[in-house]
């Protein structure tokens, strides 16, 4: 991978600026009247990482972004983005971040290039050359260079969320803050955009903070995530953390096309042991089942779980492995676990 | 979609490198700065929304045909109507068609170019993302209401005022007193300040359209009524201005309610926008 010879960092910064801390917040409160959207937000996001922001509509996500870009005044609490005070600092802030919002708007009557010409000069005063000549880049990283000099009027909605992703790392930001970045994108959009997400953080060491409700999104390029849900943050973890097993000590065993007075005996040899809490099984296409198997005891369910299901070689075990939750599934659980605990 | 190496996150990269010396360091962006920071920017964007569309064709025709053709024809209709008319009777004819229409027609034209000025930005998100940037929020009406005046002056008062004069002159063979009639303008310019300014300050108040034009429009309204029923209290605003540069191009004098209502409105108009910017400046977005 190449990297520019040109890399500067930024300087001078305290050591608040230097820590492994983008975005830091504590108590992070936001209140419409007796509307609270957010409340006690405590978030640390990390440098150089990718991190993923959940929730249902109404979360309290746009909400915490806004407040971060100081487009919004916190209610109480405090918050930081690289050291520096959101409520105080927030325009030195904006000079070194990148924002897409929810479903972007620009202005009509300018061109792809014009947009983000007229996002580059809010940052720099010149030289005009390298000022295009970055525009020029931004164009060619979200595929939109052969529509240019086209006006955003008619773009579709693909083509307006690219444009956003483009303007948004137009000053080539160390924190991009983007809002739903791929909702209005098809599946081939989505995937550029996680691409280009992925890229940013590796060959730029930009920090992505970004919100979605594709958790599949999340789980393929986020280093860490947080779930909000009406304004209570419910976990904040790296996101192996959030897919690992549930505590219950569950074993997923994929079977092959077997004989079933085989895989009734096997199943019966495995449910009569004292460690197996247990049994779940579901059918597959082509034959296949799976089993979900919860313990008691981890240690005898890893040295002898396998070892009961092949005793009948008539069994054909094609996938053995710990159960990990899919984002999904911790999602829900968090989300409606937290429901059913308030009613 | 077709992919680049992206370049570093420095702020301060990826310029040219010369032919002669590919190793020589790219000229570095240099950084925006400055406490308006993005006003000749913002400026440069209304000015564009202003002369892309058909909106300075369409508020140039209407307000042509409003206040300068409907005025002059109403003076030359008078000048046949009355055989007796001398040529300065018909320019007064005119010139208070032209004081009045003009008035009233720089309200409505700042109520239709600016109704949406910023609450339309705050609806569509337009300004949250301008804002999202390092854009100062005081350029941001700064740059409204510079480019605002600048094109609603021309084509309410500035273009029709020029046919006016040109027209007037050639149908009473008398041109109206140039200074005097410059004198006059400055009047009309200064009372579409003064609703420009309130439109741009009720901007920062409302969340809709409406309750923005009601009262900017009623304001207007409001002050014919009063002016005939408490003459004095129109001393410090600009209801009646037509008089003002009625008088002024007409007879060579202003009333002392005028003389005290140019400065008033001088100074409410500096009001508005500073309310403005203090308020935009704590707006949510």
């Amino acid at each position: 991978m190449k990297t520019s010879k040109n890399y500067e960092r930024p300087t001078e910064e305290t050591p608040a600026e230097n820590s492994a801390a983008v975005i830091e917040t504590s108590g992070l409160t936001k209140a419409y009247g007796r509307v609270a959207a957010l409340k006690n937000l405590d978030l640390r996001v990390e440098r150089n990482s990718i991190f993923g922001f959940l929730g249902p509509n109404g979360a309290g996500k746009t909400t915490t972004m806004k407040m971060l870009l100081g487009l919004s005044r916190p209610t109480s609490g405090r918050g930081s983005v690289f050291g520096k005070d959101i409520a105080k600092e927030d325009f030195e802030i904006r000079r070194r971040v990148g924002y897409l919002a929810q479903d972007p708007r620009y202005y009509g009557h300018m061109t792809a290039r014009g947009t983000l010409r007229f996002g580059a000069n809010f940052f720099y005063s010149g030289p005009e050359k390298a000022i295009e000549k970055r525009i020029e880049d931004s164009l060619s990283l979200v595929g939109l260079s052969d529509r240019a000099d086209r006006r955003i009027r008619g773009f579709s909605g693909g083509e307006r969320q690219r444009l956003g992703l483009a303007q948004a790392q137009i000053n080539a930001p160390e924190l991009l803050i983007l809002d739903e970045p791929a909702a209005s994108l098809d599946p081939m959009g989505r995937r550029d955009v996680l691409e280009i997400m992925a890229r940013l953080r590796d060959e730029r060491n930009t920090t992505i903070f970004y919100s979605t409700h594709i958790l599949d999104d999340v789980q393929r390029v986020s280093d860490s995530a947080a779930i909000l849900r009406e304004g209570r943050l419910l976990a904040h973890a790296p996101i192996n953390e959030l897919l690992s097993t549930d505590g219950s000590g569950a074993y997923e065993i994929r079977l092959g096309s077997t004989p079933g007075n085989a895989l009734e005996k096997v199943r019966n040899r495995v449910e009569s042991q004292t460690w197996v809490a247990s049994l779940e099984e579901a059918s597959e296409p082509g034959g296949e089942r799976t089993w979900l198997v919860k313990t008691t005891d981890e240690t005898a369910a890893e040295e002898n779980l396998i070892r009961l299901v092949l005793e009948d070689r008539s069994v054909k075990v094609v996938g053995f492995g710990r159960k990990r939750q899919s984002l999904e599934e911790a999602f829900f659980d968090l989300v409606e676990g937290e429901a059913s605990d308030e009613t | 979609m077709k992919h680049k190496e992206t370049p570093k996150n420095t702020g301060r990269d990826d310029g040219e490198r010369s032919p002669e010396n590919p190793e020589a360091p790219p000229p570095s962006l240099e950084p925006a700065e400055g406490s308006l920071n993005g006003f000749r920017n913002l400026v440069g964007k209304e000015n564009g929304e202003w002369t892309s569309g058909f909106s300075l064709v369409a508020h140039g025709a209407i307000w042509m045909l409003i206040v300068a053709i409907i005025s002059v024809v109403i003076a030359f209709i008078r000048g046949q109507m009355e055989p007796g008319y001398s040529p300065k009777d018909i320019n007064d004819a005119g010139l208070l068609m032209f004081f009045v229409l003009g008035t009233v027609a720089s309200v409505i034209a700042v109520v239709a170019g600016t109704q949406g000025a910023i609450i339309g930005e705050k609806q569509l998100g337009t300004a949250a993302w301008v804002l999202s940037k390092p854009a100062s929020r005081r350029a941001f009406v700064l740059a409204k209401l510079a480019i605002h005046f600048r094109w609603l002056t021309t084509v309410s008062l500035l273009f029709p005022a020029a046919a006016f004069y040109v027209l007037m002159t050639a149908i009473s063979t008398l041109p109206p007193p140039p200074l005097a009639f410059l004198g006059g303008f400055g009047i009309l310019a200064l009372g579409l300040l003064f609703y420009l300014s309130l439109s741009l300050f009720l901007g920062t108040v409302f969340e809709s359209r409406g309750p923005l034009a009601g009262c900017v429009f009623g304001f207007m309204v409001a002050g014919f009524m009063i002016a005939n029923y408490a003459p004095e209290a129109t001393a410090i605003f600009p209801w009646l201005f037509f008089q003002t540069g009625f008088n002024l191009v007409e007879g060579g004098f202003i009333l002392p309610h005028g003389i005290i209502s140019i400065p008033a409105t001088a100074l409410w108009s500096v009001l508005f926008i500073v309310l403005a910017m203090r308020r935009f400046e704590r707006a949510e977005l």
